[in-house]
């Protein structure tokens, strides 16, 4: 049974693990912990372009990791996904 | 057969849910209030003359100097919260709306292009707004609004860009389905211009599912809004809306002195689950598939 609905918990888990991403620039700015979030917006009130350049790859790459990461569980879930490479 | 209009068979079936009446009746309660601020507010909270300093961070129904009671206390200023918040409430539910409407004006009409045109500059389009869709809108947002500077309009431009693309989705979903209809083709088969075929034909019946989207879309930005001014990127000081009051009240939290950040906040949480229970309402009015 897991394994049916698992497609969109997936899916969801993805999309909740990129927003708490984005969302930890509030939560370490609330709680002053020393992470990405708070980096991020130390530098964008000192207008330290490079490092807000950076911290946006960074972000980028790691959305892209998750997005491929969750589709690559999609095929591993659902073995319709994975007949259609061969044929 | 009834006669009645559609407007009227829409208000009867939404009068059917108590939990979205009450909400909306929420929604507007508020919308008066923050219209009607500068007139039922004890006292103008941005007039530095209004302030005595001897009455600042007071607990909620604390007696002022000034004779009237501070019903939900005083913020570090001496400003008292009810009227700071009926204020920031004004200024958070303008952002919201102005920064909804551009947003829904911009993304419909690129969504209803898209899928009028096809091709090549749906393809375009519609890519680059799903780059946009896949990246959060916090992020982009926040970048917008610390390059652009702070001020009314920057933090309205990066409210839109970060959600026109919400809108042009569900247009150009929408409106491919009205593509293909008769009737757009026999508009085509006359000389009219492209914009008056999308227009007048296409957009308007594409408009219920943008009219969902829209309300949770202006509770959104009204959020996003506050986030951006609670991390003092939003809105300059001369214009505090609630996310700035959390702001201010926020350093006080741990000392006790909870009223100056909690009721901003539940002031805000209030506004936006109520939008969102209308918006949930009209939704499940639209679907086809939950209609009895």
């Amino acid at each position: 049974m897991l394994r049916l609905i698992a497609i969109p918990i997936v899916t969801v888990f993805g999309l909740e693990l990129g927003s708490t991403l984005a969302f930890a620039v509030v939560t370490e700015t609330i709680f002053s912990w020393p992470g990405i979030g708070k980096l991020i917006i130390d530098s964008i009130s000192t207008l330290d372009r490079p490092v807000m350049v950076a911290y946006l790859m960074l972000v980028a790459f790691l959305f892209i990791v998750i997005n491929l990461s969750v589709d690559i569980a999609y095929a591993a879930l659902d073995p319709r996904l994975r007949t259609r490479r061969a044929g | 057969m009834d006669k009645t209009s559609p407007l009227a068979r829409f208000w009867e079936e939404f009068q059917q849910s108590c939990v979205a009446v009450v909400a909306l009746g929420v929604v507007l309660l508020i919308m008066l209030l923050a219209l009607a601020a500068p007139l039922i507010s004890p006292q103008n909270p941005y007039d530095l003359a209004n302030l005595v300093l001897m009455d600042a961070r007071r607990p909620p129904g604390f007696v002022g100097s000034k004779g009237f009671t501070h019903w939900l206390g005083t913020d570090a200023q001496g400003r008292d919260l009810l009227s700071a918040i009926l204020y920031g409430l004004r200024i958070s539910i303008q952002i919201g709306i102005i920064a909804g409407s551009i947003a829904f004006v911009l993304g419909a009409t690129l969504g209803a292009f898209a899928a009028y045109f096809g091709g090549r500059i749906e393809a375009l389009i519609m890519r680059i707004i799903d780059l946009q869709l896949s990246f959060p809108a916090i992020l982009l947002a926040l970048v917008l609004a610390a390059l652009l500077g702070q001020g009314k309009w920057p933090l309205i431009a990066a409210l839109v860009t970060a959600q026109y693309a919400y809108f042009a989705r569900t247009a150009h979903g929408a409106a491919s389905t009205e593509r293909s209809k008769d009737y757009v083709d026999a508009a085509l088969s006359t000389p009219l211009a492209a914009s008056r075929v999308v227009f007048r034909h296409i957009l308007p019946n594409c408009l219920p599912p943008l009219i969902v989207v829209a309300t949770v879309q202006i509770a959104n930005s009204i959020a996003l809004e506050a986030t951006l001014s609670f991390l003092g990127l939003g809105l300059p000081v001369t214009e505090p809306s609630l996310g700035m009051l959390i702001a201010n009240g926020f350093q006080y939290m741990l000392s006790g002195r909870y009223w100056i950040s909690i009721y901003p906040g539940v002031a805000l949480i209030v506004l936006i689950v109520a939008i969102n229970l209308v918006g949930d309402q009209v939704r499940d009015q639209i679907n086809p598939r939950l209609r009895r």
